[in-house]
């Protein structure tokens, strides 16, 4: 372990253990919401990189399978902590914006900065034509139980309905999980760097960083209700653009330094690989866990939402098709990516 | 089992067979019919029947095609393709049924699109990892199919905006041009050089035979539809199943199922461009040929069919083509992208079911 990196993880556990002192102390909600916010993006980035440690130890299969497992973890866990808190609205605001996150703000930067160093750059056509198909398929399937919603004379059913669109979208995850690992020639990970922790201290570091998680994430999912009342932002700002954020910092980071390096394979990856996840994986977990835990959440999207959703597709599509990206192209995401902002705060 | 000798000369025992179980389906629903036997029974037994005579014909056809060159071959397929589809349809039109009727188009739309596609690829990636096939027919028929669409999506989309005693109009108008456009795609492809013709063995039964067989089993579609179309209303009311559900997933069924078999094993053999002809083609076919037939054909029975599609039909009508052609114009096909497709089927078909 590096100076920098241990430096950094001791911060990270820091501002956790000062999160949940200032919860119990009954400190502002919107302080509160700030440091817990830093916390679980820290603690994102933590959990990123004891998955990539542990996975390097265990061969490249393994590895993808861990970084697909604990990747978006901070996001599963937020959202299963809102829907179990009754913000349903949030959690799935939350999903959405999670997914125009990653492949309109991560994959715009990418690109942008990217492009703006190397100029032209080149990447595997094949998977991100996969990897553009899967989000259309996950915008029918999330946009078909709101359709109906709105279309249907007795919506009682609509609950069964999400219950099987989420059946239908896990079976395809794996599906794909199983796609990605068997296809010669495709992959997600990168595996540059060698080793550097040792085994039983990245698995040490991984168990630590999910525990931290789930207990910071608390805490920030306890504290959005008096944030929204103490500055009077929209509700769907903070489920839209400010909750996925904290949850995607970490893949920032990533994303822009690996389309920096021009390793454009890598940083798509990053963004659609997360992008898929959310949408495929965690939507239906959402519908699952909130059967257990009682209040059923539905795939009923607001229209505006989804527009969002299918925009971003359509943008990401575009990309993925030309197998070569410019600046201009991460420009025009991350414009798309601010007027839906910007909506979302008027509305 | 050498007892089963070919009767009919020139056809193999298993073409045999399926003759013989046609026609004795056949005869069975039409002999239940005239007994009243319980109305399910017939339902069922009579499109166990269709699905047969629908086989047999497309053999025919495919025969009497290859021994008269592949051009006429294909206005053959062209015009037999659906056939079986088509009379079904419009007995269903003639009885009132419109609800049904709308919806075996779309459904037979969805279904060739997303499930025998869907299927197609699925089987074919599996057994033969990545497929690759012409991206621009592929790109050409997406193109084509996005544009039925449009077609049919604009009668409806003035139903709910326009006035509504135009939409009649509105309809015949817009079916005359889609039927215009399905004949210059013919001619198109009749026009292209074809590189080849699906790989399928030369005809190895007589062209009489052929031609006998395919009028007498088209013959007996027609009898049989009318039997089986007769049915639904009952079948409604006694199996809780609903107008559009029957519509939308068991009319196409029964009218395609032969063909879809066929597209089926023709990726699992990895001729990829045979098989999405078929899946495609007949999209095309029943969007661009069947639909705005079925508007003039039903000017004949007391009830006019209009290009009117509820609106959650038009909308998955829209997202099946747009995944459809965003997997098929790169040209190459895996097993994932099979199942994507099928997921969307499946999505679709639950929110019809409760709807």
């Amino acid at each position: 372990m590096t100076r920098r990196e241990a430096v950094l993880l001791t911060t990270v556990f820091a501002l956790s253990a000062f999160a949940v002192v200032l919860r119990a102390a009954g400190v502002e909600g919107q302080v509160v919401f700030v440091v817990a916010g830093v916390a679980v993006a820290g603690l994102a980035w933590a959990l990123g990189e004891a998955t990539e440690q542990a996975g390097s130890t265990a061969g490249p299969r393994v590895s993808a399978l861990l970084n697909a497992s604990f990747g978006n973890l901070p996001e599963l866990v937020i959202l299963v902590l809102a829907i179990d808190a009754g913000l349903s609205d949030i959690a799935r605001a939350s999903i959405i914006g999670s997914v125009i996150g990653n492949v309109l703000l991560i994959l715009g930067l990418a690109l942008l900065l990217g492009g703006w160093r190397h100029g032209i750059q080149r990447f595997n056509e094949r998977m991100a034509s996969t990897n553009a198909s899967m989000l259309i398929l996950a915008v029918v399937g999330l946009g078909v139980p709101t359709l109906f919603n709105a279309l249907a004379h007795d919506t009682s059913s609509v609950h069964i309905l999400s219950r099987w669109t989420a059946a239908a979208l896990l079976l395809t995850y794996a599906a794909y999980l199983y796609f990605s690992f068997t296809m010669p020639g495709l992959q997600f990970t990168d595996h540059a760097g060698a080793m550097e922790w040792s085994r039983t201290t990245a698995l040490a570091l991984l168990a630590a960083t999910a525990i931290a998680t789930g207990v910071v994430s608390e805490v920030l999912v306890h504290s959005i209700e008096p944030t929204i009342k103490a500055w009077g932002v929209p509700r769907e700002f903070i489920g839209l653009i400010v909750v996925p954020f904290v949850g995607n910092v970490a893949e920032h980071f990533s994303a822009v330094k690996l389309a920096l390096g021009n390793r454009m394979d890598f940083a798509m990856g990053i963004a659609f690989g997360s992008a898929i996840q959310i949408a495929l994986l965690a939507s239906s977990v959402a519908v699952f866990a909130s059967l257990i835990i009682g209040s059923e959440v539905t795939l009923v999207f607001d229209p505006l939402q989804l527009a969002a959703l299918g925009a971003a597709a359509i943008g990401a599509t575009m990309v993925a098709r030309a197998g070569e990206t410019n600046w201009l192209e991460g420009l025009q995401l991350l414009v798309i990516y601010f007027v839906v902002a910007v909506a979302f705060w008027l509305l | 089992m050498d007892t089963i000798r070919p009767v009919i000369r020139g056809l193999n025992r298993f073409e045999t067979l399926s003759v013989a179980a046609a026609a004795a389906v056949a005869a069975a629903a039409g002999a239940l019919d005239v007994a009243s036997a319980p109305n399910t029974v017939i339902f069922v037994v009579s499109g166990l029947a269709l699905v047969l005579l629908a086989w047999v014909v497309g053999v025919a056809t495919e025969q009497l095609g290859a021994s008269a060159g592949p051009k006429v071959g294909g206005v053959l397929n062209a015009t037999f393709g659906n056939a079986a589809e088509l009379i079904i349809t419009i007995f269903a039109i003639r009885e009132g049924q419109l609800e049904i009727a709308t919806a075996s188009i779309t459904g037979s739309i969805l279904g060739n699109t997303l499930l025998v596609l869907g299927a197609s690829f699925l089987v074919g990636g599996l057994r033969n990892g990545l497929q690759r096939f012409d991206r621009r027919v592929a790109g050409m028929n997406a193109s084509m199919l996005a544009l039925a669409v449009i077609g049919l999506g604009i009668p409806t989309l003035f139903g709910h905006v326009g006035n509504p005693s135009h939409v009649q109009a509105i309809s015949d108008v817009t079916a005359g041009i889609l039927l215009l456009l399905y004949v210059l795609m013919l001619v198109y492809y009749f026009r292209t050089p074809q590189e080849h013709g699906g790989g399928e063995a030369g005809p190895h039964w007589r062209g009489r035979v052929a031609m006998a067989l395919l009028l007498l089993s088209t013959g007996a579609v027609a009898v049989i539809a009318d039997v089986f179309v007769g049915t639904l209303g009952q079948v409604i009311e006694d199996l809780g199943i609903s107008a559009v559900f029957l519509g939308l997933i068991i009319v196409p069924i029964v009218g395609n199922i032969a063909e879809n078999i066929v597209g089926i094993k023709l990726a699992y053999e990895d001729d990829m461009d045979f098989s999405m002809l078929v899946s495609l083609g007949s999209s095309l076919q029943i969007a661009l040929g069947v639909a705005p037939l079925l508007v003039f054909l039903s000017l004949l029975t007391p009830h006019h069919f209009d290009l009117l599609f509820p609106t959650l039909q038009v909308i998955s009508l829209g997202a099946a083509v747009f995944i459809t052609a965003l997997i098929a114009v790169d040209g190459e096909s895996n097993w994932l992208e099979g199942a994507q497709l099928m997921a969307v089927y499946g999505i679709i078909a639950t929110a019809v079911w409760y709807l």
